[in-house]
């Protein structure tokens, strides 16, 4: 019996934010929607043959913002996966939604269908950050929305917050987290705003001022510090958490486990070979409803040193870290004396100024 | 064979951009030597460099039938000659070989440095001097004053020269009944013992080295055994022939007055270098030429391949460059911080410049060059007298008793309203002012003894910026001279990095060092340590700048399990390190070491 995780991927947003560059699309088109959330259950019956013995762990419906599907929708795709999937018992389920899509009577109807956990978008708690970043919601709306789903039955709630945003102080970035702190989430995840091309943000160029280095550098190291004494340790470069509570689905991704993915741009590890699906709804629904599989965009099958450079690549963003080899220990010979990684037991890891420029060290311990 | 009355060698000298390559073309065509179809632009600058730059690198000689207006028939030698300062020596050889020379200026700019330099050089090996006033087509053209300035100036009759526009092919015909009429026929004596100059020579893969000759005595034919009487080697003669439009053609000898090609199974350059006298074996002649010089380099860098593993390539790239160009000097240098390489002497900074190109374009190397340098006198304190072409060379200061620089004599000629400036640029580059004259009311002509060490850098470049391009330089090697030099050494982190040391006056010493940490903190990229970069002389240290330590360089969003937009990233992030240059525990970017070579004070 095999273990392996699904990601399916939610294409739908109320509005892009302006440094998002996932696939979705804006708006409220429930006819595409539905029609979408059928291909997904064509697909699943398709492939749900070909998973053998495998058994699903963990289930991470992302987006988009998946929670702003309807109730029935939402229903359809739920049957779908637990009639053409094994779940286990124990299985993680994620959903994730944003402040102002769903109210706590859509929340039970979730928790109902065995959604477990939910990801909710926060980013700031600063109003005029908020706005900047083209949020539609207020940091009351979010703590509402947090509310709802607490009294809904969610025992398991993760918040995204992020940082290095343009008009973002320290002090703001700190005050946000305190805030949410208080508001006692299980899982907390922190990203840095990195400007893609395609973009918003993107596009404004040298327009766009964001903090300067230090200044990014010690909003990681204060917000890791006071996440730390607030009992939410960092188990992945930007994932906090409650013992316990670090996300199952997320770990599979850098420990390397499979995970099928469905949807549109959505990625898939399985039996050794990476592929994902084309960024374009149409051609993934068109194909699912004249009965064919829809065309795959990359299909690589992993070499033994490819292997070797992700399990580094992957495994250091853990806080546990790899485990060490004698080439690897000459290779990190002075990030260990410099400090910027750490020994911990037989594996080594990054600290905290080493994740702050782990691109620079992983480029120079890919073979 | 010509009778000696009916042959004319000549050269055609000439400021760059005169016109000088397009009036050789146009004496091609005029005399049916090439016909128009077969005109290839400019046929006598055959290398793209060449073109490109506009110059003549090296000397070629063609032959021209000339059937003059009197019936008579007439056999031209056009020996065209390299037009910059750097290959002053080769000038004066391709000079020697000739009876005449037509002086080419522009009529728009008049007379200019080297049109002068290359004038009197002229007048120093006898020539007749032909004025051709050219671009007369140009709406600024002033032919008169062209004229005026050629009898002021020169001091040679004008009246009447050909004023032409080779562009537009007019009068033409004027200068080739000039050369028939003005120059002098060679004289010499057929039947005296052979006494023939070498003016040029390349090394051509299955004829061995095809050497260049004037016949100044004597007559020359295959089979012959040759010998050189400075290098004193001797060969025996293969071909013998004259150099036409479209390559060599055989004859069955030279013979006094002529100019042509032998081949003789010659291996390297080396063996026939411009100016040596070919006399025969068996039959010599007394004395060689007047006025043979081995060609010395002046300017001397380290030249390393960008990609340490290619230094064979590099190598090989050396030696077929140095097959044509016996200039060329080279051998292996180690530096800690760039690896194994060449230390290349040069002429020049024009010859520099061009070999270090075509390394890079003719067998496709990137390479990293030090900055160059100069030959310096060294008086050790224990009397011993030595020379240094390479700063990491250099003695400690309590070892040296007195150093001395290589001095120029540089002649400026310039637009009356940049005199000011660029008398400034000539004292900040330690230069003494010896004296100035007014050409006419609109240019001035200015002599300066500099040492070479403050012009091998930028300084053509800041006269070009200092007179928006009017003015123009040509100069000589006087002597060596006294002078208070220091070494200046540069570290990272700590560590003295070999191949940026360099040699400079003590006066400038603080303001160099500045520039350069600050030119290097430009161009180091960051990285994970802070980097200090110090410039010191001896152990002191005299200017000092940081490249902070780089803080941030992460991507750790989670994309959904997208793991190759990371893999794609981290793999360019790759490629860039690997262009970098490892210097102790400093990585440089290749770029760093032109910044430093490429040092403007103007800006």
């Amino acid at each position: 019996m095999k273990r392996i995780g699904l990601y399916i991927h939610i294409p739908f947003c109320l509005q892009k934010c302006a440094y998002c560059d996932f696939y979705s699309i804006p708006g409220r088109d429930e006819a595409l929607q539905k029609r979408y959330i059928n291909a997904l259950t064509l697909h699943m019956k398709t492939l749900s043959a070909t998973m053998g013995d495998r058994v699903f762990d963990t289930v991470y419906i992302g987006g988009g913002t998946p929670g702003l599907l309807s109730v029935e929708m939402l229903t359809t795709l739920m049957n779908g996966i637990k009639d053409n999937f094994k779940l286990t018992e124990d299985a993680e389920i994620t959903l994730e939604t944003n402040p102002a899509v769903a109210d706590e009577a859509k929340f039970r109807v979730m928790r109902g269908l065995g959604i477990n956990r939910l990801s909710m978008g926060m980013q700031s708690s600063e109003q005029a950050v908020l706005k900047t970043l083209g949020r539609l919601h207020t940091f009351h709306q979010f703590a509402e929305t947090f509310g709802e789903a607490r009294r809904a039955g969610f025992d398991n709630l993760s918040a995204d917050v992020m940082y290095a945003l343009p008009r973002q102080t320290l002090k703001g970035l700190l005050e946000t987290l305190r805030l949410l702190i208080a508001l006692s989430p299980e899982h907390i995840s922190m990203y840095g705003l990195k400007v893609e091309e395609n973009t918003p943000f993107g596009r404004m160029g040298e327009r766009l001022t964001l903090p300067d280095e230090d200044t990014q550098c010690e909003m990681y190291e204060r917000a890791y510090e006071l996440l730390e004494e607030s009992g939410y340790h960092r188990y992945e470069i930007s994932n906090f958490a409650r013992s316990g509570y670090e996300s199952r689905h997320n770990l599979r991704y850098w420990r390397r486990e499979e995970y099928l993915g469905l949807g549109p741009a959505s990625h898939s590890f399985v039996d050794g070979v990476r592929y994902s699906y084309p960024r374009s709804i149409e051609d993934y629904i068109t194909a699912l409803e004249q009965g064919r599989l829809p065309e795959v965009d990359s299909h690589v099958t992993l070499t033994p040193a490819e292997a070797k450079d992700e399990e580094i690549m992957l495994g250091l963003r853990l806080s546990d870290g790899i485990v060490i080899n004698d080439d690897l220990i000459e290779k990190c010979k002075n990030y260990l004396r410099y400090g910027f990684m750490e020994r911990k037991g037989n594996r080594i890891a990054f600290t905290t100024k080493g994740f702050l420029v782990s691109n620079t060290i992983l480029a120079d311990l890919l073979e | 064979m010509t009778n000696q009355k009916n042959i004319r060698n000549f050269s055609i000298i000439a400021h760059i951009d005169h016109g000088k390559s397009t009036l050789a073309d146009r004496l091609l065509e005029k005399t049916q030597t090439v016909s128009k179809r077969e005109m290839e632009e400019q046929l006598l600058d055959n290398m793209d460099l060449e073109r490109e730059r506009g110059i003549t690198i090296k000397a070629r000689a063609v032959k021209l039938d000339y059937a003059a207006p009197d019936g008579e028939q007439y056999t031209l030698n056009l020996i065209d000659t390299p037009g910059h300062v750097d290959f002053g020596y080769e000038v004066s050889r391709s000079l020697n070989a000739c009876e005449g020379a037509l002086l080419v200026i522009d009529a728009s700019q008049g007379i200019e440095a080297q049109t002068l330099a290359n004038a009197y050089l002229a007048v120093d090996s006898n020539l007749e001097i032909v004025p051709v006033i050219n671009k007369i087509d140009l709406p600024s053209a002033d032919v008169e004053r062209c004229r005026r300035e050629v009898e002021d100036i020169i001091g040679i009759p004008a009246e009447g020269c050909p004023a032409v526009s080779a562009k537009a092919g007019l009068n033409i015909e004027d200068v080739l009944e000039a050369v028939v009429r003005d120059i002098p026929a060679p004289t010499g004596d057929p039947d005296a013992p052979l006494k023939a100059l070498i003016f040029d020579s390349y090394y051509d893969p299955y004829l061995g080295v095809v050497v260049y000759i004037r016949v100044m005595d004597g007559t020359l034919s295959a089979g012959q055994r040759i010998r050189m009487m400075h290098a004193g080697s001797e060969f025996d003669v293969v071909e013998v022939g004259t150099l036409t439009a479209f390559g060599l053609h055989k004859e069955d000898s030279l013979s006094a007055g002529e100019v042509g090609y032998i081949t003789a199974s010659i291996k390297t350059v080396a063996d026939t270098q411009v100016g040596d006298t070919v006399t025969l074996a068996d039959n010599p002649t007394d004395e060689p030429l007047p006025g043979f010089k081995k060609a010395l380099p002046m300017v001397f860098s380290g030249v390393y391949p960008a990609d340490g593993s290619r230094y064979s390539d590099l190598r090989d790239a050396l030696e077929k460059l140095q097959l044509n160009d016996a200039s060329l000097s080279f051998e292996p240098e180690t530096s800690a911080a760039l690896g194994f390489g060449f230390r290349c002497g040069f002429l020049g900074l024009l010859h520099m410049e061009i070999i270090q190109e075509r390394i890079e374009r003719e067998f496709n190397l990137d390479i990293i060059t030090t900055a160059p340098s100069v030959i310096y006198k060294i008086t050790r304190r224990d009397g011993e007298v030595v020379y240094i072409d390479n700063p990491t060379g250099y003695p400690s200061p309590d070892e040296i008793e007195e150093a001395a620089e290589p001095m120029i004599h540089a002649n400026i000629i310039t637009p009356v309203e940049f005199v000011g400036g660029i008398m400034d640029l000539c004292q900040d580059r330690r230069g003494v002012f010896m004296d100035m004259k007014y050409l006419d009311t609109t240019r001035t002509e200015l002599h300066y003894e500099m040492p070479l060490n403050e012009i091998i850098y930028d300084f053509f470049d800041a006269l070009k910026s200092r007179s928006k391009g009017y003015a123009s330089l040509d100069y000589e090697f006087s002597e060596y001279k006294r002078s208070k030099l220091v070494k200046l050494d540069i570290l990272l982190n700590g560590d003295i990095v070999d191949a940026l040391s360099f040699i400079v006056h003590e006066e400038k010493a603080y303001g160099r060092a500045r520039k350069i940490c600050e030119k290097l903190k430009e161009n180091i990229p960051r990285q994970l340590f802070e980097v200090p970069i110090q410039a010191a002389i001896g152990g002191k240290i005299i200017a000092r700048e940081t490249v902070k330590a780089m803080r941030k360089d992460v991507l750790a969003k989670c994309y959904g399990g997208d793991i190759t937009r990371k893999k794609k990233l981290l793999e360019k992030q790759k490629e860039g390190k690997k262009k970098m240059r490892q210097l102790g525990s400093v990585q440089v970017t290749p770029e760093a070491f032109m910044a430093v070579l490429k040092m403007d004070d103007d800006d």
